[in-house]
C-alpha cells in the first residue's frame, strides 16, 4: 500500500468520524441548561477570596466566645447570637436582579434547585442552606454567620461543630438569579426556569485543637536556637508551627508542661522575635477576643517584626481559655514543608552564653487553632567554631585560602572565559545547522 | 544399451537442472534487495554528568570539622567539537559546572562538644577545558572503548557558613586536568542506540570513569568520578 493510499484512507476515516460526531456536538450546544448562562457572571471582587479558595473555620468560629471544646448546647445557643462574618464582595452585571448565597457540603451542587428546598417546622433543611439574598446591589458584601454552617438542624440538635479536624468541607455558592425565588416546599425555587452563574468558596472547619508535636530536640547555637520535632498525627498539609523561647529565663527545667494553652503565652522581657522562614501566619496566638479576622490561607496578614530581630514589645496576649501557668517568652513561627522541619529563633547574639532557657513548640492548624505546648526543652546560646575558624587555626589550610583571588576579579575572569565558551558553542551550533 | 542409459542419464540431469533453475527464480527479489545505508547524524557535542568523592584542600582540617563527609562532588560538563581528527577522534573545548557540600554540627568553644547549629562549606567549581577525545577504537573496531584527555583552568567559588553567619566566601583558581575512559553502551542494544540517534540525534551513550586533579589552592583534590555521557 503506497503512502498516498494510506493518507487518503486516513483522511476519509477522519471525515467519517467528524460526520458521526456532528449531531452530538449540535445537541450539546443547543441543550437548554437550566443552569448556566454564559453571559451571566459573578465575580468575587476581593483578590484574596477567589473561586474554590479555602477559608478555614476555627474553634472560635465553632464555639463562640467560650473557647471550650467540644461544642456544648450553651455554645450553640450563644453561637446563634454570635456571628462570624466572612466577607465577599461580589460584582455582577446590571441584568442580574438577584444574588443569593447558599451553603452546602463539598460535593453538593447548590445550583440544583432541588438541593435548595428550605427548612420548615416539619422538615429539615435539604442539602443547601440559604445564607442570604441581595437585590439591586451591584457590589455585595456578604456576611455568613457561623451558625448557618454548624447548626443546620436545630430540631434534631445535631451539631456538626463537635470537634472536627478538617473532616467536613462546606462550599458557599453565590448564585446570580434572573428571577425571584420563593422559599416554599409547595413551590420550589423557580430558578430552574431562569439562569444563573455560580462561584464557589470553600470552608473547611477545624474545630478541635491539633495534637501536640512530639520528640522536641533542642539545638543550641551561636547565631540561632532551633527546635527540631516530629509533627503530630493530626498535622495536615498547611499545618504550621510556632516556637516559644523564654529568653529572659535564667534557668531551665525540662519536662512536660501541665496543660498549657500557648495562647496564654506572654511576650516577656520586652523582647519579641518575628516570623522565621518568611511564611506569615494567619492569626495571632491568643487573640480570642477578635472575632472579625478573615482567615486567609494566602497569609497576607504579616507579622510586623522582621525575622531574627529582637525589639521591645510589652504586648501581653490573653485568651478566653484560662489554662495553667504560661510559658513566658518570644514566639517564632514557621511553615515546615516536611516532617521535622525546625523552628528557628534567629538573632540571639545578645543572649548570655551558656545559659539554658526553656523552649517549646506548638502546632497550628490551617484554621489558626494552636495545640497545647509540647514538652519543654532547654536550649542555650553557645559560642561555636565552624570550618572557617578551624581553617584559620591551621596554617596549611589558611595559607591556601589566602591566595584566593577576590570575588570581583575572579568574577570578571570567569565571565570572560564563559563568554568565549558560549561563543564557541554558538558558532558550532550554527555550523552544524548549515551542515 | 549403453547409449540408451546415457540418454536416460542426460534426461534426468536435464530435469534436475531445470527443477533447480525453477527453484532459484523467487530469490531474484532478495538478491536485488540491499540493506539501507545507515547514516549516523553528525556528532558535535558531548554532555557528561559525573559524581565522585572530593576532599577539598587541607584534608586534616576538613576531616576535623566534617568527619567522614566526602563531599560528593557533582559535575555537569559539556564539550563542543572544534575539529574532527581523522582516525583519531575529536578535539574540542568544554565547560564544567560543579557542586559539593560539606556540613556538620559546629563545635562548642567551651567543651568542644557538637552544638546544634551547622557549619558548612559549599563549593561551586567552574572550569574551561580543552578536550581531546579518542574514539577510533570504538569507530573502527568492535571494542567499544573511548578515551579522553582534558586540561584547562578552574575557578572554585567557596562559601563557609556557621549557623546564620557567613564566615567567608570567595574564589580560588588553578589548573585542572583529567583523563577519562569510557565504555559505549551501544552494543547492549544496537537497535535502540540507532533509534536514539534517529529520534534524538544522540549518537552514543557511555559510562565513564574519570581521574582528575584540581590544583586550585585551598579547594583542590586529586580524585575520581563515575558518570554517564551522551555524544550528540
Amino acid at each position: 500500500m503506497t503512502e498516498r493510499t494510506m493518507t487518503g484512507l486516513l483522511r476519509s476515516a477522519a471525515t467519517l468520524a467528524l460526520l458521526a460526531l456532528t449531531p452530538t456536538l449540535a445537541w450539546a450546544q443547543t441543550t437548554p441548561t437550566s443552569a448556566i448562562s454564559p453571559q451571566l457572571t459573578v465575580e468575587v471582587a476581593r483578590e484574596r477570596i477567589e473561586n474554590q479558595q479555602y477559608v478555614y473555620a476555627s474553634i472560635k468560629d465553632c464555639n463562640g466566645p467560650n473557647g471550650d471544646e467540644p461544642a456544648t448546647k450553651r455554645d450553640v445557643d450563644e453561637l446563634k447570637t454570635w456571628k462570624r462574618n466572612y466577607t465577599f464582595k461580589v460584582s455582577y452585571p446590571r441584568n442580574v436582579p438577584f444574588v443569593e448565597a447558599w451553603l452546602g457540603t463539598l460535593n453538593t451542587d447548590c445550583s440544583d434547585p432541588t438541593q435548595r428546598q428550605p427548612m420548615t417546622p416539619s422538615t429539615t433543611q435539604t442539602a443547601c442552606t440559604k445564607l442570604g439574598r441581595s437585590a439591586g446591589i451591584r457590589n455585595l458584601e456578604l456576611e455568613i454567620p457561623s451558625i448557618k454552617m454548624f447548626n443546620r438542624d436545630p430540631a434534631a440538635l445535631s451539631y456538626t461543630c463537635d470537634g472536627v479536624r478538617g473532616g467536613t468541607t462546606y462550599t458557599v455558592w453565590i448564585l446570580a438569579l434572573q428571577s425571584e425565588t420563593r422559599e416554599s416546599m409547595a413551590s420550589p425555587v423557580d430558578v430552574s426556569l431562569g439562569s444563573f452563574a455560580a462561584l464557589k468558596a470553600t470552608f473547611t472547619p477545624f474545630t478541635r485543637r491539633p495534637d501536640v508535636p512530639t520528640d522536641v530536640v533542642p539545638k543550641s547555637g551561636e547565631t540561632a536556637l532551633r527546635l527540631e520535632f516530629d509533627r503530630s498525627s493530626t498535622a495536615v498539609a498547611l499545618t504550621r508551627y510556632k516556637g516559644y523561647f523564654d529568653v529572659g529565663a535564667t534557668s531551665c527545667t525540662e519536662g512536660s508542661p501541665s496543660v498549657v494553652d500557648a495562647g496564654t503565652a506572654t511576650r516577656d522581657g520586652g523582647m519579641d522575635a518575628g516570623l522565621d522562614g518568611g511564611i506569615p501566619s494567619t492569626s495571632d496566638a491568643g487573640d480570642g477576643g477578635d472575632t472579625g479576622d478573615t482567615v486567609d490561607e494566602t497569609g497576607d496578614e504579616t507579622d510586623d517584626e522582621a525575622a531574627g530581630q529582637i525589639e521591645d514589645d510589652d504586648e501581653t496576649q490573653t485568651d478566653a481559655g484560662i489554662m495553667e501557668p504560661p510559658l513566658k517568652g518570644i514566639d517564632v513561627r514557621t511553615t515546615p514543608t516536611s516532617a521535622g522541619s525546625p523552628v528557628t529563633l534567629s538573632g540571639v547574639g545578645d543572649l548570655p552564653n551558656d545559659v539554658s532557657i526553656p523552649a517549646a513548640v506548638v502546632e497550628i492548624d490551617p484554621a489558626g487553632n494552636e495545640s497545647y505546648l509540647s514538652q519543654i526543652v532547654c536550649v542555650k546560646h553557645v559560642e561555636t567554631t565552624g570550618f572557617w575558624d578551624a581553617c584559620q587555626n591551621d596554617p596549611n589550610c589558611a595559607k591556601d585560602f589566602d591566595d584566593g583571588c577576590s570575588l570581583s576579579s575572579a568574577g570578571r575572569g570567569s565571565a570572560v572565559g564563559l563568554s568565549f565558551f558560549a561563543l564557541a558553542v554558538a558558532a558550532l551550533i550554527r555550523r552544524r545547522r548549515r551542515a | 544399451m549403453i547409449r540408451r542409459l546415457a540418454l536416460v542419464v542426460v534426461a534426468l540431469l536435464s530435469c534436475t537442472l531445470a527443477a533447480s533453475a525453477h527453484a532459484r527464480a523467487p530469490d531474484t527479489f532478495e538478491e536485488d534487495y540491499s540493506p539501507p545505508i545507515l547514516i549516523d547524524s553528525s556528532q558535535w557535542f558531548n554532555f557528561e554528568l559525573k559524581i565522585g568523592p572530593y576532599i577539598a584542600g587541607d584534608e586534616r582540617t576538613l576531616k576535623s570539622v566534617f568527619g567522614s563527609d566526602r563531599g560528593w562532588m557533582l559535575n555537569a560538563e559539556i564539550n563542543a567539537t572544534v575539529w574532527h581528527v581523522p582516525y583519531v577522534g575529536q578535539l574540542g573545548v568544554g565547560g564544567l559546572w560543579g557542586w559539593a557540600k560539606y556540613d556538620a554540627e559546629a563545635l562548642s568553644t567551651t567543651d568542644a562538644s557538637r552544638a546544634g547549629e551547622e557549619t558548612k562549606l559549599v563549593l561551586y567549581p567552574l572550569a574551561a577545558l580543552g578536550v581531546l577525545r579518542i574514539d577510533a577504537l570504538a569507530r573502527e573496531t568492535v571494542v567499544p572503548l573511548t578515551f579522553a584527555g582534558k586540561i584547562g583552568y578552574e575557578w572554585v567559588r567557596y562559601k563557609a557558613t556557621t549557623g546564620d553567619r557567613t564566615d567567608a566566601s570567595g574564589w580560588n583558581h588553578g589548573l585542572r586536568w583529567g583523563a577519562q575512559a569510557a565504555i559505549e553502551l551501544d552494543f547492549i542494544n544496537r537497535d535502540s542506540a540507532r533509534r536514539l540517534d534517529e529520534d534524538w540525534e544522540i549518537n552514543h551513550t557511555y559510562v565513564l570513569f574519570e581521574y582528575y586533579q584540581s590544583k586550585t589552592k585551598g579547594t583542590g583534590d586529586a580524585t575520581y568520578q563515575f558518570g554517564l555521557g551522551l555524544a550528540f
